[in-house]
């Protein structure tokens, strides 16, 4: 900041001041901290009404599950949603950054928000950080124009598509939406569609698993199907739980301390409020 | 020191160099199981870095009586090996006892063959799908440029693995006939056409069974681009992409 006329106010986007220091850091041996990734599915089509968005519900620290079922499909608007893939974080600031911006516009408009104004406002975002706020999502909704399906990267390039994938679990899902998407889908086969390639997803990818959420928008009506499949159910052993019984374990011997502490009552003044 | 040196150098001394990286390559091969025996896939084309190369190379060879090796990846080290195995088959038939060397056999050969070179950091670059039928029983298997090798009911190598082989997982069947079988192969033909940026419109489908190898002409697959999306794609976003 110090190099820079005082006179010119500081605009958002990312501030390249800290590269040199952390540079010679890294060249110290620093460690820089991780991030939770989502390593992830997230699918997302077009049909006869409206669009269907999928994604699974794993969120994956390294080679760790950190959580098993989190929430990718972000709301951002009542009839739109998000779903994010890349760094938890990222998807979680950035749609939700949207979605109040969103808001404040339609108090200021008076109008349903559109696909087109997430949009641009995910994608100017994300390019003025070029690439540090990594965040790839697929936006889907419907507005007065119609349905729309786009796909947002990291650097802040989009697409505008009747199916996408996105995430590390994207050429399995992809894989399945080549070789059985059509135009014109009905509502059960879509959701049917979006299941099947989010199972893809979760069975032959690592970064994927537990559980397929679906949200279905159409004109006026958005239904968002939490754990619309849970493929991975956890079989217990014993339903009971648990049981120990007493006298199973040998005590061998018994010492019974009081826990009542030696203390000496001195005179002591109030504690400053 | 001077073992350091020379792994680090490609030319040593006395000349030698090893296999940094591949040239020309060929994109995925896939394999399966169907009833009567195997069947296997590959594109026609060898790709030189980012240039559409060569679209004529033949990446499935059949080896003996009883086998067929498809490969991907260089395609210089795919034709040395397929003379190491002409030698191997040549010295087999010597022998003119009656047997000759079954799908099982070859694969073991090809895996300590890789393994070697791997062991010698100097790899054959590729990986290679082996499939055969001997006495009735049929055989899948993989080997990799690091000498990995498994068996199983269908296999692909390269981008196969991440766009086929989930599709097979889902779809594939102990008994599938012939026909059901290259649809199937089809299928997974054709998203790697559209997904693998080095996978080429012209396939050559190879079957063998116990009664024989048959390799067939190259084909190409029909692709379909009239989404109703397609033709304008910013309609209602105007100025996006």
């Amino acid at each position: 900041m110090a190099r820079f006329d005082t006179n010119v106010p500081t605009k958002g986007g990312f501030s390249f001041d800290l590269c040199q220091r952390n540079d010679m850091l890294v060249k110290k041996g620093l460690q820089p901290p991780t991030f939770r990734k989502t390593g992830t599915t997230i699918v997302g089509l077009i049909f006869q009404d409206g669009v269907i968005l999928g994604a699974d519900t794993r969120a994956t620290e390294g080679p760790i599950v950190a959580d098993k079922n989190c929430e990718k499909i972000h709301f951002m608007a009542p009839n739109i949603y998000c779903c994010g893939a890349g760094t938890a974080a990222d998807t979680e600031a950035v749609t939700d950054m949207v979605s109040s911006q969103l808001q404040l516009h339609r108090y200021a408009t008076g109008r349903e928000s559109r696909v087109v104004t997430a949009l641009t406002l995910l994608k100017s975002h994300l390019f003025s950080y070029q690439g540090h706020v990594s965040a790839a999502l697929v936006l889907g909704g419907v507005d007065i124009t119609g349905p729309h399906l786009h796909t947002v990267y990291p650097h802040g390039s989009t697409d505008t598509l009747p199916f996408a994938t996105m995430g590390s679990g994207s050429l399995a899902a992809m894989a399945v939406f080549e070789s059985k998407f059509k135009e014109g889908l009905t509502k059960d086969e879509g959701v049917q569609l979006v299941s099947e390639a989010i199972c893809s997803g979760i069975f032959n990818d690592l970064g994927s698993g537990s559980n397929v959420d679906v949200c279905v928008i159409t004109k006026g009506h958005t239904e968002y199907l939490r754990n619309h499949q849970l493929p991975n159910p956890r079989t217990y052993v014993s339903s009971r739980g648990y049981n120990f019984v007493k006298g199973h374990t040998e005590v061998l011997s018994a010492k019974i301390t009081p826990l009542k502490p030696k203390a000496e009552s001195t005179e002591v003044d109030a504690m400053e409020e | 020191m001077e073992a350091l040196a020379m792994k680090d150098s490609a030319i040593s001394q006395n000349g030698t160099e090893r296999t940094l990286y591949p040239y020309v390559t060929g994109t995925s091969v896939i394999g399966m199981k169907y009833k009567d025996g195997i069947i296997m896939a590959a594109d026609t084309g060898g790709s030189y870095g980012s240039t559409l190369r060569y679209k004529s190379l033949e990446r499935i060879k059949s080896i003996g009586k009883h086998s067929l090796l498809g490969a991907s990846g260089e395609i210089s080290d795919f034709q040395e090996l397929l003379r190491y195995l002409d030698e191997l088959v040549l010295y087999d038939n010597m022998w003119d006892d009656g047997n000759s060397l079954g799908p099982k056999e070859v694969h073991n050969y090809l895996t300590r063959v890789m393994y070697n070179r791997r062991n010698k950091f100097n790899p054959l670059w590729n990986s290679l799908v082996l499939g055969g039928v001997k006495n009735g029983q049929k055989y899948l298997g993989m080997v990799s440029m690091i000498g990995t090798h498994f068996e199983d009911n269908h296999v692909a190598t390269g981008f196969g693995n991440h766009l086929a082989r989930p599709i097979l997982r889902a779809e594939w069947r102990e008994d599938l006939s012939f026909e059901e079988a290259v649809k199937l192969m089809e299928k997974c033909l054709l998203v790697l056409l559209y997904r693998d940026r080095s996978a080429i419109n012209k396939f050559q489908i190879a079957k063998i069974t116990e009664e024989g190898v048959t390799i067939s002409q190259p084909y190409a697959l029909k692709t379909h681009w009239g989404f109703s999306a397609f033709q304008n794609p910013s309609k209602g976003a105007e100025g996006s992409w």
